[in-house]
């Protein structure tokens, strides 16, 4: 039968994921296999008319899914399906579903599902059935689309890198060594002992190094040799070369391939991808003259957000190189303001908390912050603190990470005291939690050091992460802070379905996503003492369950694109930038997947609650 | 009331004296084959294939079939795979303007069924099934002629109408274009159909017959009787 017959079913499924994904002659077939019935408001289905019977498409109405104990599933309108999860069970089903007006269906029968199945991996990993690998296709997807641009990205370092480097041992010469580096047109020599690698030399080096310090050109290369070279594996895609580039601040790095160095890449090799502007931007601002320049320079982070997004770099690394460039803002103006303020009275720390602590900033985040000083100070040297955190808060404004709503800074008195000062602040917080007080503080619960004596920052970490880890019921209350705000069950029409039944208008995904999964992550680190501050980082290390580890990730990675996404579209379109996304401005595509990334934050908090409840 | 025949019962009657006096209009054989179910025959034991006929007007004498489509229905399912759609190769009738309004080009139609393979086709499709139409007359009407039969022979086929059974279930008398397929779809929230062709139409009818059935008969089972009085 021609297609073109029946458009509707046709369109309906072309423009329905994951069918959407297969090929035209696909779909037909899917097409061709197509039931429609219709359901009037208040009819039921349930058990075996829903136990392995197939996909049921609404095409138009809605419906409710009922769980077994009586609470509200989903709702679910025009585009949305069920009976996917029923599809291999038998009699009894898992819920009901109730029609809330008269419904147009389509149904796919299971048959006809299991043969697509077969012949499509997207479609056999969307219904899966496990929410977690539905949002890995969904992340495949966003991804697969690669353009030329972010094809290369993917292209490994071994493929992309020079292999006519230039080797040294550590007693050549410099002027050897520069002849050799000369010759090949390299910026960098590594430097082999016994075919080991102990260290890079850089054509800066010899300049800035040996030459302006007046070394003679027969000195070894061991003497300006930079030892413990940072280097990249052979097979990683050359986005991690850029971050990689980014983390470290270099511009050259050795590739190696099991312990052997097989290469060297540097920016040039990267030169395609405009990304490369990011990494100047933490250059020049590491370099800023003053904080008009740095001002100016704040200007492009917009053009860098809005390539890393384009290029669908991933959002972890997104947020990395985000907090890189703020790093770089940060320390340059601390230390800016230190030059031009003179002599600190004594030795202090500026930290970062919250999502800059966590190296998670993205367009949007305000600073947060603190300064520690190592002891107590007369009121005169306080004064000289009080006007350096205000200097600093103010230019870091100018730069973009504007005033924390919260008042979350180092320019207020509060958060701004001696070493013991803060480590009576987390032994309180700790000690004798107080649920209201938590949820104010909890963004010092991450902590990372911008500027000054780090050795502040570290002796901090640990007191909170040992006071932290030793308390049940700071953890408890902790946790039930973090799952005192439920993800919503999914988008219905125009607005945002709560728990309770309600509807929003629109959805905060910061505060009703991305946030749960921070939380969850951090109690679960703070828990086993484990210091690391990312949130990837804890879910990966501190999660005792690795399939809980596995789905939050994937839900956060899938609730960070998206925002990053939405956040792309704005400044694209000149729209003020914001975490409430209208469900109107959401695709399908993104509501179907929402609802899975939203499945596995309730549970995965109702997991958190079993587990740390006990300690109230 | 004992004594009176249903015009189910009728129908089922005549059916059986053309069988006895062997009168069986030629062609139609296939549509004699059966017995006809009677008013309480459950929905669910009975099959459906919803009809359409695009023609070249509704002058029973001088128009004539351009195409058919349709699809079965049972146990309130429609099944898509059951679908099928014909041109019929009347070109020669054809007058030239109507072709256009209908969308369908002149080589579509010599590319069709010759009109008498297209009534075997539809005698063997439509025997055991109960017809569902919009505006049933069309289909009924054009059936005999393609049989060769006057527009007033009773075939053994119960048609049932979606434009009558929409009537009944008004409260004030509808004007004709409220009755339009396509306006008692706004109406229903029933997505619209972009395209027109017989088997688009079925489809469409098809899926108003559904939600009528929801009307009629609410959680109850459905029965043949009240949709078949709904249609006459």
């Amino acid at each position: 039968m021609e297609n073109s017959l029946l458009p509707n079913i046709y369109d309906f499924l072309a423009h329905t994921y994951p069918f959407s994904a297969l090929s035209t002659l696909t779909q037909d077939t899917l097409a061709a296999a197509v039931k429609i019935s219709y359901y009037a408001k208040e009819d039921v289905l349930t058990d075996d008319q829903l136990t392995g019977v197939g996909l049921f498409m609404i095409r138009t109405g809605s419906c409710e899914q009922i769980n077994k104990d009586g609470t509200l599933r989903a709702r679910l309108g025009v585009g949305d399906s069920f009976g996917y999860t029923q599809l291999n069970k038998e009699g009894p089903s898992d819920y009901k579903v109730i029609f809330l007006e008269n419904t147009l269906i389509y149904l796919l029968p299971r048959q006809i599902l299991e043969f697509i199945k077969a012949r499509s991996s997207t479609v056999s990993r969307y219904f899966d059935g496990q929410e977690y690998v539905r949002l890995s296709t969904a992340h495949n997807y966003l991804h697969e689309n690669a353009d030329y641009l972010s094809t290369r990205l993917q292209r490994s370092a071994a493929a992309a890198c020079q292999d006519n480097f230039v080797a040294c041992t550590p007693n050549d010469t410099l002027q050897h060594c520069a002849q050799q580096l000369r010759d090949t047109g390299s910026e960098l020599a590594v430097v082999l002992d016994q075919n080991e690698l102990i260290g890079v030399v850089t054509k800066s080096d010899l300049a800035l190094r040996a030459i302006a310090e007046g070394m003679p050109a027969s000195s070894p290369v061991s003497a300006v040799m930079t030892h413990q070279a940072v280097v990249i594996e052979g097979s990683k895609p050359l986005y991690q070369v850029l971050e990689s580039m980014f983390f470290h601040n270099v511009q050259n790095l050795p590739v190696v391939d099991s312990g052997k160095v097989i290469g060297v890449i540097n920016t040039r090799s990267l030169l395609q991808t405009s990304l490369l502007q990011g990494l100047y931007l933490v250059k020049s601002a590491s370099k800023a003259q003053n904080l008009e320049e740095l001002a100016r320079l704040s200007q492009q982070k917009s053009e860098v957000f809005i390539t890393l997004v384009q290029l669908k770099v991933r959002p972890r690394s997104i947020q990395r190189i985000m907090s890189r460039i703020a790093d770089a803002f940060t320390r340059r103006v601390c230390a800016l303001i230190e030059k031009d303020m003179g002599q600190p009275p004594c030795s202090f720390a500026f930290f970062a908390a919250g999502s800059l602590a966590r190296g998670e900033v993205q367009f949007l985040s305000d600073q947060d912050n603190g300064l520690v000083y190592e002891r107590e100070l007369n009121d005169k040297e306080s004064a000289w603190f009080a006007a350096y955190a205000e200097k600093v808060c103010k230019a870091l404004d100018r730069c973009g990470y504007t005033w924390c709503t919260g008042n979350y800074m180092a320019c207020n008195t509060q958060w701004r005291g001696s070493y013991a000062r803060w480590k009576q602040y987390y032994a309180k917080w700790i000690g004798e939690p107080d649920p209201q007080a938590l949820l104010n503080i909890s963004v010092f619960l991450d902590l990372r050091c911008e500027y000054g004596d780090e050795f502040l920052i570290t002796k901090l970490k640990q007191d909170l992460l040992q006071y932290a880890a030793a308390n049940t019921r700071f953890l408890a209350l902790l946790c039930s802070a973090a799952v005192a705000v439920s993800p919503p069950l999914g988008l219905f029409k125009q607005f945002v379905l709560t728990k309770d039944g309600e509807n929003k208008p629109a959805l905060n995904i910061k505060h009703q996503g991305i946030n749960l999964i921070v939380e969850l992550a951090r109690l679960y680190a703070l828990q086993a003492q484990n210091p690391a501050v990312s949130t990837y980082d804890r879910l990966e290390t501190a999660l005792p369950d690795k399939d809980a580890a596995r789905e939050l990730t994937e839900a956060y990675t899938f609730l960070n694109d998206m925002r990053f996404n939405h956040q792309y579209q704005a400044l694209q379109q000149g729209h003020e930038l914001s975490n409430m996304l209208p469900p109107s401005e959401l695709s399908q595509f993104e509501r179907s997947h929402l609802k899975d990334a939203f499945r596995i934050i309730a549970r995965q908090q109702s997991a958190a609650q079993l587990r740390f409840a006990k300690g109230l | 009331m004992l004594f009176f025949k249903s015009k189910l019962e009728k129908l089922e009657a005549a059916r059986q004296k053309l069988i006895a006096q062997g009168r069986i209009p030629a062609g139609a054989e296939p549509l004699y084959a059966a017995p006809l179910p009677n008013q309480n025959t459950p929905l669910d034991d009975l099959k459906f294939t919803a009809l359409d006929f695009e023609t070249t007007g509704l002058n029973f004498a001088e128009d004539c079939v351009l195409s058919f489509g349709g699809v079965d229905l049972q146990q309130g399912q429609i099944d898509f795979a059951s679908g099928f759609h014909h041109f019929v190769n009347n070109a020669e009738q054809v007058k030239k303007g109507s072709a256009i309004i209908n969308q369908i080009t002149p080589e579509q139609l010599t590319s069709g069924l010759s009109p008498a393979e297209a009534v075997r086709f539809l005698c063997r499709r439509l025997a055991g099934s109960i017809i569902i139409c919009h505006a049933a007359v069309i289909e009924r009407t054009f059936l005999l002629k393609l049989l060769g039969l006057g527009p007033e022979f009773a075939l053994p086929l119960i048609f049932l109408d979606t434009l009558k059974i929409e009537r009944s279930l008004m409260h004030r008398g509808l004007r004709t274009d409220e009755l339009r397929l396509d306006v008692i779809r706004q109406k229903r929230g029933l997505p619209a159909y972009v395209c027109h062709n017989a088997l688009a139409d079925s489809v469409a009818a098809a899926e108003v017959f559904l939600a009528q059935v929801k009307d009629v008969f609410g959680k109850g089972p459905g029965r043949l009787g009240p949709l078949y009085e709904r249609s006459i």
